[in-house]
């Protein structure tokens, strides 16, 4: 399902504190594309991924998920459409802390009628080994690996990705990035990754540069680059 | 410091219904405690004032007889004694027994409630307790043996502090049993054929042992059975319950009340142990940065002890100044509907204030401070990286192969173990109070209906001398001691020679020469069928053994059944002696010629009695056990609930709904609280056994131990119901986590 968002404003506060956030963005990321949403800190890309992703909400404008429009979905729709649609990796993975690496997945794999098989994940994930363990007894990057796998256990139409790299070291940066490159052919989920990191881009189907709560540049990559060969 | 210490006034008001439920709690409880403390000591002190005031008696003896003054001279002077003449006449009117004494001016002196003494022939000063009971005041008359009394005043008899109307009876009897007082002249009026002839005696020596005052006692009755005088009971004032029963009373409810208390502030401390804990682990970041900018570990310790201590000091303050001001009178209404004492005045009782103040401080700091003084020592480090567990790594458990959500639940209770074993004490803590409290009732119900459903005799007929009655049927009778296998307190036992072929005990057989002892006096006596056993005299030096043949139906009393042939020939009796009639119907024996009537209802007056008097009681330990349950199940949930605020906030924005949020969270708790309500039951039923046998093991009658069965379903079903109730305010709490909770918490 392709998403479509068409002049989406977002304010905060109220009256002579109110501030726009979001600046009538309208934007488009088709199924299946890995997208790229870059920018300073306060530019808006993670109010605008948390609005993708019905956990705020908007003013103003449009977003529309195949031909169903957010704006016009009750709560229970939009808990729906989390649950059905979306998946989200955070930058600090977001575990529960008290349930193991496969009991993580399984929390979101509850919530799907045809989740994917939990074995096979984890041996793509590279996570067989570490089934059993807790998060506390995890890597960032397993950890970050384990958030993926929850995120894609449900096998959603588009995968949510917060800064999934904010926390981790080279090497394992370029780890994650290249199983969410891996996830994104074999799945063909779409995902849309907001970041600090310029180089990221590279790997992208789509790109989105946003600055003061607008888009100042979108395009789409001709050439990508593989996620192991990126470098910053 | 100072600038840390402006959180913990922010800390109490955002958690005002954590440390106020436990402020409440705290008052409520420690307003008990210290209330029983200091009404019993100042009833202590008011009994112990009055008795000192109304030359208690030291002993007492009754005879058949009056003794001729000469004698009592003789008496007097061999065993360095007052003898007093004490005696009295019970009218009986309907279901009523009046204890009517002479006017009492030099022993067992009467203290006057309200009114005056009697000076006229036809005025009458009655127990206070009685009037209060049968809705008597002063100036109303009553008709004694035809004659009108008045009455005068209410009054409280030293020797008649708990109402028992005899030594042997298992409660006493405020309904339907007074004593009274009238003038010399009234005195008259009465049916001078029914006096009792009781002698009380007070040992001109001060501070004789027991020891001395019992073998004084025994040689006195000796004396009086070798002069040819009828002694129908001596009695030391040790073991007058008139007397001494209150002040036991007293005494063993202070180490009971003291134990639960105890056990109470401990699952208190660990109710605070386990908020610090979380607060521990939820701000270890701030911890790890203080460590590291140079705060001590005891800057620390002081800083997270200030809010639990500061709780308890002020649940400490307000419970002593409720318990002292409107609480007493809660324990003074208990006090005063069951013992007949003087008018109170309060005295405090500063040890118990201490320790009910001291107590719950010092558990708190110790409990609580201990676990600072041990996590507080990891470095600043560990604290940083959110390490402050006390194994580094988790242990995985394999769980057992049920589904996902049945499992995240099993992943709940175990991450939240130490919440749940101290809600699992409080639940049996309360439960097992509940249970006690409300065990008491249906116990003396079933006494009652035992001894309404067994073949005793409607009428035990007790004749002065033998006179004949045809188509009744006789028995003989004898009061003996044995030694009780746990407390070694000698106990009476009556003893029954009946006929062979009795129409009341068929059962029995009576051509055995052995005795058929009732199930009370097995227990008491820890013997079996086939066992001997040693009766012996109160009075003399005889021992009397017998081989036990079998167990009779006289449900909750101490006695024997033997034949009254192998009776007469045990006791040197002749082959035609007995002691009265057993009948179903009443006869009409004239009151001269009998000692006693003993009634079923008599029996199972006791009963009721107890009902009267527990039921008092029993609200107050439902009131303090449900609070208990809601307190520490509110908290205790609530700490689970706050140490997960951040996972539920991750379910929702995954799509669980709030339902499916609370099925995991909440439902883990109902599972602990269910399976500590049902465990809980064996333990209660165990430990309840210990008490009751504890309680029961003194008194001169057998109750059984049962626990109906509705009983454990009230017990479970008001856990549920407290459940609920604290269920609703979570509900609400988890429905009001916000996704965005997860996308603040960044670190």
């Amino acid at each position: 399902m392709d998403l479509k968002i068409s002049k989406l404003s977002k304010f905060y506060g109220e009256d002579e504190n109110r501030v726009e956030v979001l600046k009538k963005v309208t934007c488009e990321v088709k199924e299946g594309e890995i997208c790229v949403l870059l920018g300073p800190s306060g530019s808006g890309k993670s109010t605008l991924l948390n609005i993708i992703g019905g956990i705020e909400v908007f003013e103003e404008g449009e977003v529309m998920l195949g031909n169903r429009s957010l704006h016009q979905m009750s709560k229970k729709g939009i808990d729906n459409y989390r649950r059905n649609h979306l998946g989200f990796v955070f930058q600090f993975y977001n575990l529960v802390s008290n349930l193991t690496v496969k009991e993580n997945i399984e929390v979101c794999a509850y919530l799907s009628k045809k989740p994917l098989d939990i074995t096979d994940l984890l041996k793509t994930l590279g996570l067989y080994e570490h089934k059993d363990k807790f998060p506390n007894q995890l890597s960032g990057g397993q950890q970050q690996r384990t958030a993926i796998g929850r995120a894609l256990v449900k096998n959603p139409d588009i995968i949510l990705c917060d800064e999934p790299t904010g926390a981790l070291d080279y090497k394992t940066s370029k780890e994650i990035l290249h199983l969410i490159q891996t996830i994104n052919n074999k799945y063909h989920n779409t995902i849309i990754i907001v970041t600090h990191n310029q180089a990221i881009k590279e790997m992208a189907h789509r790109v989105m540069r946003l600055r003061d709560g607008a888009i100042i540049e979108s395009y789409q990559n001709t050439t990508r680059i593989a996620a192991e060969e990126l470098e910053w | 410091m100072k600038a840390l210490n402006k959180r913990l006034k922010r800390d109490f008001k955002e958690n005002i219904g954590r440390y106020g439920s436990i402020i409440i709690l705290l008052i409520v409880v420690i307003g008990l405690i210290s209330a029983f403390f200091t009404v019993g000591n100042s009833a202590k002190h008011t009994y112990q004032t009055t008795k000192a005031k109304s030359n208690v008696e030291d002993g007492q003896f009754i005879v058949e007889e009056a003794i001729e003054d000469s004698f009592i001279q003789t008496l007097e002077d061999d065993y360095n004694m007052t003898l007093y003449q004490d005696y009295y006449i019970d009218y009986i009117k309907d279901t009523i027994t009046y204890r009517i004494y002479n006017t009492r001016d030099q022993v067992n002196k009467a203290t006057i409630y309200q009114g005056y003494l009697p000076s006229k022939d036809n005025e009458i000063a009655l127990d206070r307790i009685f009037c209060m009971n049968q809705g008597l005041a002063i100036n109303d008359i009553i008709t004694i043996n035809n004659q009108d009394f008045i009455i005068s005043g209410f009054v409280a008899l030293s020797d008649y502090s708990s109402l028992f109307k005899n030594n042997t009876d298992l409660m006493m009897d405020t309904h339907t049993f007074s004593v009274a007082i009238v003038s010399d002249a009234g005195f008259k009026l009465l049916n001078q054929e029914t006096i009792t002839y009781k002698y009380s005696y007070v040992f001109n020596q001060d501070n004789l042992s027991e020891k001395k005052q019992r073998e004084t006692a025994s040689d006195l009755a000796t004396t009086l059975y070798k002069q040819g005088i009828t002694l129908s009971s001596i009695l030391v004032s040790f073991d007058n319950q008139g007397i001494v029963f209150f002040i036991e009373d007293m005494g063993s409810d202070v180490p009971m009340m003291m134990a639960l208390y105890g056990i109470f502030v401990v699952i208190i401390g660990f109710v605070f142990s386990i908020i610090i804990r979380s607060t521990v682990e939820s701000e270890a970041n701030m911890i790890g940065t203080l460590l590291a900018s140079g705060y001590s570990k005891f800057q620390l310790m002081e800083h997270y002890l200030t809010l639990p201590v500061f709780v308890t000091c002020i649940g400490v303050i307000f419970g002593n100044i409720c318990a002292n001001t409107f609480m007493i009178d809660v324990f003074r209404t208990v006090y005063y509907s069951a013992y007949s004492l003087a008018p109170m005045q309060f005295h405090l009782n500063y040890v118990m204030v201490a320790f009910t103040s001291l107590l719950p401080i010092g558990l708190i700091v110790i409990i609580n401070g201990g676990y600072l003084f041990r996590v507080l020592g990891m470095t600043p480090l560990r604290f940083l990286r959110k390490d402050v567990r006390k194994h580094k790594k988790r242990k995985y458990r394999k769980l057992p192969n049920v589904s996902f959500m049945n499992r995240f639940r099993l992943r709940v209770i175990i991450q939240n173990k130490a919440s749940f074993i101290v809600l699992f004490a409080g639940i049996f803590f309360a439960s097992f109070l509940l249970m006690f409290s409300l065990a008491l009732t249906p116990m003396f119900r079933n006494f009652i209906d035992e001894i309404n459903k067994s073949s005793i005799p409607n009428y035990q007929y007790i004749l002065k001398k033998p006179i004949e009655y045809q188509q009744v049927e006789k028995f003989n009778l004898v009061s003996l001691e044995f030694d009780n296998y746990y407390t070694s307190d000698m106990m009476e036992i009556s003893i029954y020679g009946i006929e062979n072929d009795s129409s009341f005990y068929p059962e029995i057989d009576t051509t055995k020469d052995g005795i058929y002892l009732s199930e009370g006096v097995l227990k008491k006596t820890n013997k079996k069928i086939g066992d001997s056993i040693t009766f012996y005299h109160p009075y003399l030096e005889n021992k009397y053994q017998f081989e036990i043949v079998g167990i009779c139906d006289y449900p909750s009393s101490l006695v024997g059944f033997i034949s009254r042939e192998y009776f007469n020939r045990s006791f040197d009796k002749s082959e035609d002696y007995f002691s009265g009639y057993f009948s179903d119907q009443k006869l009409d024996i004239d009151e001269k010629d009998r000692s006693t009537v003993i009634t079923k209802e008599d029996v199972a007056a006791a009963g009721q009695q107890a009902i009267s008097t527990f039921s008092q009681m029993t609200p107050l330990l439902m009131i303090a056990s449900i609070l208990v349950y809601l307190v520490v199940l509110f908290i205790l949930s609530k700490v689970v609930i706050d140490r997960n605020a951040l996972n539920m906030s991750y379910l929702k924005i995954f799509g669980y709904t709030n339902k499916e949020v609370r099925n995991v969270y909440l439902t883990s708790t109902l599972l602990v609280v269910a399976l500590s309500l049902f465990i809980s039951l064996p333990f209660i039923y165990v430990g309840l056994i210990c008490v009751f046998e504890f309680v029961f093991m003194g008194l001169n009658s057998y109750i059984k131990f049962n626990l109906p069965m509705y009983l454990y379903i009230e017990i479970v079903a008001i856990g549920f119901v407290t459940y609920f109730v604290i269920n609703l305010l979570h509900v609400r709490r988890i429905n009001k986590i916000d996704m965005n909770d997860a996308l603040k918490d960044r670190e």
